[in-house]
């Protein structure tokens, strides 16, 4: 089979997944791709750690499918073993230290890299002696991280790997991910409610909403995909009364909205036309304009 | 078969557990078996080598007590909070399942060892010098090597598979889970025990080790069924 006719890394048709009523995921079809870094964002409670449980086979699909490179991954550890996720509140084993869970990372992922994990314990200051469950929240943060990065495992999943993270400790993650993404290619997917921090390394972004796929595409095409505009609060509303808009905010006689479909010449006229200002979206803009990450937006 | 040993290994890997616990459990319990027949034999003014000490040392039953409410945690621990790491490490369920049931076996193997070696030395210097009665006891095989090893591996693998059990069936339903299966099995116990109330005396008193040997494998092969059975859609969220 050649690379270009290798099946995706992921792919999901209609899945979902319902709990005693309430709908985690519904009907999401997408693929991931393989070799990329993929941004899984979304509100709390979109469904990012419903589908990364699914994929990894950690939990069963109500309806729908989900490939693992083509095949089914449930109970099968060829496929299974290959991949890497650690949830943000994981459980390990009572009394486990530091040493524990490398040991057992050791033992259960086959390209373990005891080098990579020696340093990046060094560099997050993961305590040896302390048991786990006496772990602050960064630094069980940072061990999820250093198990995830020093797996090497060819799908790797990060769960809002930078909860409780310091911010120097987060971007000594950043330049450890893409160091060891560039020597050694291989598929994340990370979900993050910090896309400000973290655009840089996405390739690819997945926006969930109330369990469904909002939208699915490359970081660049999404961010051609939507611009701003800004000023007089009536003229902005005239503005994106024959457009779709995504986002609209009035304060006081101010207000900006954020207007999907690229910029064509005609906007840019009516805009000019209105004195409206008009700038690109960032990507947390454009997500919380998607009804996602507000929270964050604000913050 | 190797990722299955795998699984077996992940449950090694707190070797302090495995090895330690148990042995340091025994020689508690030998400490203080010590210090009451040493006190009983002071008191008394009694032998060591008296015939009527003796056949009341032989019922000692602390050794037999010792471990099973480490064994039940154990198990219990050894899939319900082993197994959510072991999913996230790449195992698969029936992985999970097999290594479980290899490393309750090793444990099983381990504790009879450690027992079988204590009575050897129990016997060896005759009773521990001062007439000890911990290992050489009725409940045990009263010295005979072969009960004692029956009696070890199956009690050690039935606390073990049990522990499991609940702990598969917490994983699997949620905290009801093995209140109800709890609350399930006691009610079959005293239906059981109604059922054969008229009978009871007689059944007391033909039972035999054989009997209960059967008795704690027919248990051990429910509750690994059962661990199956639970285990094997068990989700982690």
């Amino acid at each position: 089979m050649t690379p270009s006719s290798a099946p995706p890394a992921v792919e999901a048709r209609a899945l979902t997944r319902r709990y005693r009523g309430a709908t985690a995921l519904d009907g999401v079809t997408l693929t991931i791709e393989r070799d990329k870094i993929t941004g899984l964002l979304g509100r709390n409670g979109a469904g990012k750690t419903t589908l990364m449980s699914l994929i990894t086979a950690q939990d069963r699909p109500t309806s729908g499918s989900v490939h693992v490179h083509g095949r089914d991954p449930f109970e099968q550890a060829e496929l299974i073993e290959q991949m890497c996720f650690l949830r943000d509140n994981q459980r390990y084993p009572d009394d486990y230290k530091l040493k524990h869970a490398i040991r057992a990372a050791r033992i259960c992922y086959p390209n373990w890299s005891q080098e990579t994990a020696d340093r990046l314990i060094e560099l997050f200051r993961i305590p040896s002696k302390p048991v786990v469950k006496k772990f602050s929240r960064g630094q069980l943060s940072a061990l999820g991280i250093v198990l995830g990065l020093a797996s090497r495992s060819e799908i790797t999943f990060f769960d809002e790997p930078y909860l409780g993270l310091d911010a120097t400790a987060r971007h000594i993650f950043y330049d450890e991910l893409l160091s060891e993404f560039t020597e050694h290619p291989r598929t994340i997917v990370l979900s993050t409610h910090l896309i400000n921090e973290m655009d840089r390394l996405l390739e690819r972004v997945i926006i969930l909403d109330q369990g469904r796929v909002v939208r699915h595409a490359d970081v660049e095409e999404l961010r051609g995909d939507a611009f701003q505009v800004a000023g007089r609060a009536a003229a902005v509303e005239e503005f994106a009364r024959d457009r779709r808009s995504l986002a609209h905010r009035t304060i006081g006689g101010l207000g900006t909205a954020v207007i999907e479909g690229s910029l064509a010449t005609d906007d840019r006229e009516a805009a000019e036309a209105a004195s409206l200002e008009i700038t690109p979206v960032s990507l947390q803009d454009l997500v919380a304009a998607y009804g996602v990450g507000a929270e964050a937006a604000a913050d | 078969m190797n990722r299955t040993l795998k699984v077996t290994k992940l449950h090694l890997n707190k070797w302090e557990n495995f090895i330690g616990t148990p042995v340091i459990i025994l020689a508690v319990v030998m400490a203080i078996t010590l210090i009451i027949q040493i006190a009983i034999q002071r008191a008394t003014g009694i032998s060591g080598t008296d015939p009527e000490y003796i056949e009341g040392a032989r019922w000692n039953q602390a050794i037999m007590w010792a471990l099973p409410g480490f064994l039940v945690y154990y198990g219990v621990q050894a899939v319900a909070t082993t197994y959510p790491f072991a999913l996230a490490l790449g195992t698969t369920r029936r992985n999970f399942i097999g290594g479980t049931m290899i490393s309750n076996a090793l444990q099983a193997i381990f504790i009879t060892v450690l027992l079988v070696a204590l009575l050897g030395i129990e016997l060896a210097t005759g009773h521990w010098f001062i007439g000890l009665y911990v290992l050489d006891v009725h409940l045990l095989g009263a010295g005979n090597v072969g009960v004692l090893a029956a009696t070890s591996f199956l009690g050690v693998m039935f606390c073990l598979t049990v522990g499991g059990l609940f702990g598969a069936v917490w994983v699997r339903f949620g905290s009801m889970g093995p209140a109800f299966l709890g609350l399930g099995a006691g009610l079959a116990l005293a239906l059981t025990l109604l059922i054969l109330a008229p009978r009871l005396g007689e059944i007391f008193t033909g039972l035999t080790g054989g009997a209960v040997a059967v008795a704690a494998i027919v248990v051990i092969v429910v509750a690994l069924a059962g661990t199956w059975f639970a285990m094997r859609r068990a989700s982690v969220r």
